[in-house]
This record gives structure tokens, C-alpha cells and sequence, in this order.
């Protein structure tokens, strides 16, 4: 009986895992190899930031894009990172998104100081925790990206999924916050790189 | 017997729905905004409602409590779009935590820490602000079912949050603390409408009671629309 509900709950963690889209291009990319992009933290927090330097490295790894440097990012926009109204109607619980409330003007200025052909923006409004009887801690951060293509400023892609440290997840289990925010941060990377066909080591 | 026992249940039912569709019940807080012995209530100038930190909890505080001060009193108040063009920066997380702000016991209620203080008065250089009204949320929790608390419709009105939101009022160029108040309040609502629905209509409730507490208590007769001369 044990057994039994030992294999259940390993395959509802399992669904629970494999379930997460990490990202979705909307549109047919084949030239992007050798392109410019740049990782931009939505909002001026230490988490939302954190995962713009990791995804920002993840895509140097993974992909076969020219990744700018959060470093150059800081040094060509005066008080990055700042708050860019994200695609959201509500952000205290979890997202509810509504694409139509981004300040698109502000992220096409952005865009007009670093030159780069597509812009990466990630949020992380939401940080909550709470504790499972029994389980433990669990920590979430939900995000909310958009990819856009310049110069017209489309967006082409995006996500929304939520990065968490679960301790009865596999993904999750014995890490550290941060090492669970390079693994998604990881995947992000990974899943953007093939879709837009210039992973490292790919047939693009 | 039966039709009648039949009509009663009929207008239970009804009666149970019309509670779960108006939704949301509130307390009335119980502390109030206080002037600090010895200071005078506003009769002019400019003030700012500052976020004490980027999130959407404070955002959204700064923001409702800004459009019912300009709507209701006579002082010249920042809009927030002002705030974000004079600092690029704004709102951000700037504030330390100080958690024991809010207890009433051992600390006075108007107690903001110098280097919250410090942080604040930057912020207030960039402006040239004669006030500040500081306010930001501690401690927002939210849970659904189970019966609790003294609400008599908290058994059918499923979803419940609390929330604290401390706000001091500053003054310069003093750099001194001259009212306060420590919201504190629970909030009922339907299960019909999401966390975010409840906690959003809570936030406006909460920023509706702290304005009309400032206006009343911190405020002078004169600088009100309704009643005094501008």
C-alpha cells in the first residue's frame, strides 16, 4: 500500500515537473544565429535581477546568440534595472496576465540605447512561501517574460510558469534558492536557444 | 406545513446567495491615525505618498492613496507618474525591514528608523516634498475555507486576508515624524472572486480608510474640499 502511494505521488511530481513550459516562440525564426539579445530585469529587485544574470549566462552557454552582458546593460542605461510595467492585471497571489499593460514605450527606449535585435524581459512580481505540514518549506517565484523581435518591437515569444524550491521536488530537492533559480534559469535558456534554432551544438 | 417549510428553505437559499454574491465583508480597524503630541495639523503645502518598497501590494497603496488625497483635499499632491519621471528609479525597495515597527507594546507608534529615515530624506531632496506620507504592507496573509474568527459569514464567504499597513507622516526640512498610523485590518470575501480580486479590493478599502483617517486627523478643516476654502 505504501508502495503504491509512494509510485502515485512520484508520478503526480513527476507531471507537476514535466508540465512546465519554460518558453513559447510564436513565430518561424531561421536567421537568429549571431544576433543581439539582451536578458532585462523587469523589475528592480534583487530576485528578478538574479535571474536576468543567470539567464543571461545560461544564453552565453547554450545558444549561439550575442549575449550582452548585464554588466554592458548597466553601463549603457542610466539606473538599470528600474520597474517596466509588465503584462499583468493582478501580481499580489499569482499572475493574472494582460499583455495590453506593458509599457512597450519604455522597453523601445530600452531597446534604442542597447541597438540589440531582440530584447528579453523578465518579471518576478510574486514572491510568496508558506509551509506544508508534514513537507516543509516552499518558496515560489512567479515569473512572466516576453520576447521581442526589433525593429518593429513585435513580441515573438514568452512565458509564465513559477520557479519553486518544493522539498518534494526532484528539481528542487536539497538546493539552495539560487541553485534552483540557475536550474530553470538553465532551462530557459535551453528551450529559447531550440526554438529559435541556435542551440549550441544543434543542426541550425 | 410542507409549502411553508419549503418557502423557508427557498429564502434561506436566497439569502445565502445573495451573501456569497455581494461578497466581501470587512472590519472596522481599530486603531487611528495620530498626530504627534505637540504638532500642528497640516494648512498647507506639498506632499508625496511614497511606496516603501517596488512591490504590487505597496504599488497599488501608493497609487489609491495619491488619487484620493488629490481628489479630496486642497494640498498639492505628487501624482505617481511625477514621482517615477523626477526618480527613474521609483518605486524600488528601498526600505529596511523594521518589523517591530507595528508592535504597540514596546514601541511608540510613530517610530521610523533613522536609517529608514536617511533613506526617506533622499528621496525627499529629489522632490522638495514639505511632507511625506510613508506607507507600506506588512505582514499580508490570506488563507480560504474553515470557520474562523468572529465573522458571521466567514462559514459560506470562503476566502479571508489580513494585512498591516504602517504609514508615518514626515516633515522637512525637520526630518521628523509628525502623525502615524497602523492600519490593521481582516478582510472576508466570496470565493466567487480570486486572491488577487480580494486582496486588490482590500488594498483600495485599506487605502480609503488611511486617507480619510489623514484627512481627518493630520489634515486641517481649511485644506478640505468639501468644507473649507481653498
Amino acid at each position: 500500500m505504501r508502495i503504491k502511494s509512494g509510485i502515485f505521488i512520484l508520478v503526480i511530481m513527476f507531471s507537476f515537473v514535466s508540465c512546465v513550459s519554460y518558453f513559447n516562440l510564436k513565430k518561424e525564426i531561421a536567421d537568429a544565429e549571431g544576433s543581439e539579445i539582451a536578458v532585462i530585469s523587469g523589475i528592480n529587485n534583487e530576485p528578478n535581477l538574479s535571474f536576468a544574470m543567470m539567464l543571461t549566462a545560461s544564453l552565453q552557454k547554450h545558444s549561439k546568440l550575442k549575449v550582452m552582458s548585464q554588466k554592458k546593460i548597466a553601463e549603457s542605461i542610466e539606473y538599470y534595472p528600474f520597474r517596466i510595467e509588465g503584462p499583468w492585471k493582478f501580481a499580489y497571489v499569482d499572475i493574472e496576465p494582460d499583455f495590453e499593460r506593458v509599457n512597450l514605450e519604455k522597453i523601445k527606449e530600452i531597446q534604442k540605447r542597447l541597438g540589440v535585435k531582440y530584447l528579453y524581459v523578465v518579471w518576478t512580481p510574486v514572491e510568496t512561501s508558506y509551509t506544508l505540514q508534514n513537507t516543509g518549506n516552499v518558496y515560489e517565484l512567479h515569473t512572466i517574460s516576453q520576447l521581442y523581435e526589433f525593429p518593429d518591437g513585435e513580441p515573438i515569444g514568452g512565458s509564465k510558469f513559477v520557479i519553486a524550491k518544493h522539498p518534494g521536488m526532484f528539481s528542487s530537492m536539497g538546493k539552495s534558492k539560487r541553485d534552483v533559480m540557475m536550474y530553470y534559469a538553465d532551462n530557459v535558456a535551453k528551450e529559447i536557444s531550440e526554438q529559435m534554432k541556435v542551440i549550441k551544438g544543434g543542426n541550425s | 406545513m410542507f409549502v411553508k417549510s419549503k418557502q423557508w428553505v427557498l429564502s434561506m437559499l436566497c439569502f445565502l446567495l445573495v451573501i456569497l454574491l455581494a461578497g466581501c465583508v470587512g472590519y472596522s480597524p481599530k486603531s487611528d491615525f495620530e498626530l504627534v503630541e505637540g504638532e500642528k495639523k497640516i494648512n498647507k503645502g506639498t506632499i508625496a505618498v511614497i511606496a516603501g518598497s517596488g512591490s504590487e501590494v505597496d504599488i497599488k497603496l501608493a497609487h489609491e492613496i495619491t488619487r484620493q488625497l488629490t481628489e479630496n483635499t486642497n494640498l498639492t499632491v505628487f501624482s505617481q507618474e511625477e514621482l517615477n519621471k523626477r526618480m527613474p528609479q521609483y518605486p524600488m525597495f528601498f526600505m529596511k525591514s523594521q518589523e517591530s515597527e507595528t508592535d504597540q507594546w514596546s514601541i511608540r507608534p510613530s517610530y521610523l528608523s533613522e536609517e529608514n529615515k536617511k533613506s526617506l530624506k533622499k528621496i525627499q531632496e529629489k522632490l522638495g516634498a514639505e511632507y511625506i506620507l510613508l506607507a507600506w504592507a506588512e505582514g499580508i496573509s490570506y488563507w480560504e475555507n474553515g470557520v474562523s474568527e468572529s465573522c458571521i459569514f466567514s462559514f459560506i464567504s470562503g476566502k479571508k486576508c489580513k494585512l498591516s499597513v504602517p504609514c508615518r507622516v514626515v516633515k522637512y526640512p525637520e526630518n521628523r515624524v509628525i502623525a502615524s498610523y497602523n492600519y490593521k485590518d481582516r478582510y472576508y470575501s466570496s470565493s466567487l472572486y480570486s486572491f488577487n480580486q480580494v486582496i486588490d479590493k482590500f488594498l483600495v478599502k485599506a487605502s480609503r480608510q488611511i486617507s480619510e483617517q489623514f484627512t481627518t486627523v493630520v489634515l486641517d478643516e481649511s485644506m478640505l474640499i468639501n468644507t473649507g476654502e481653498k
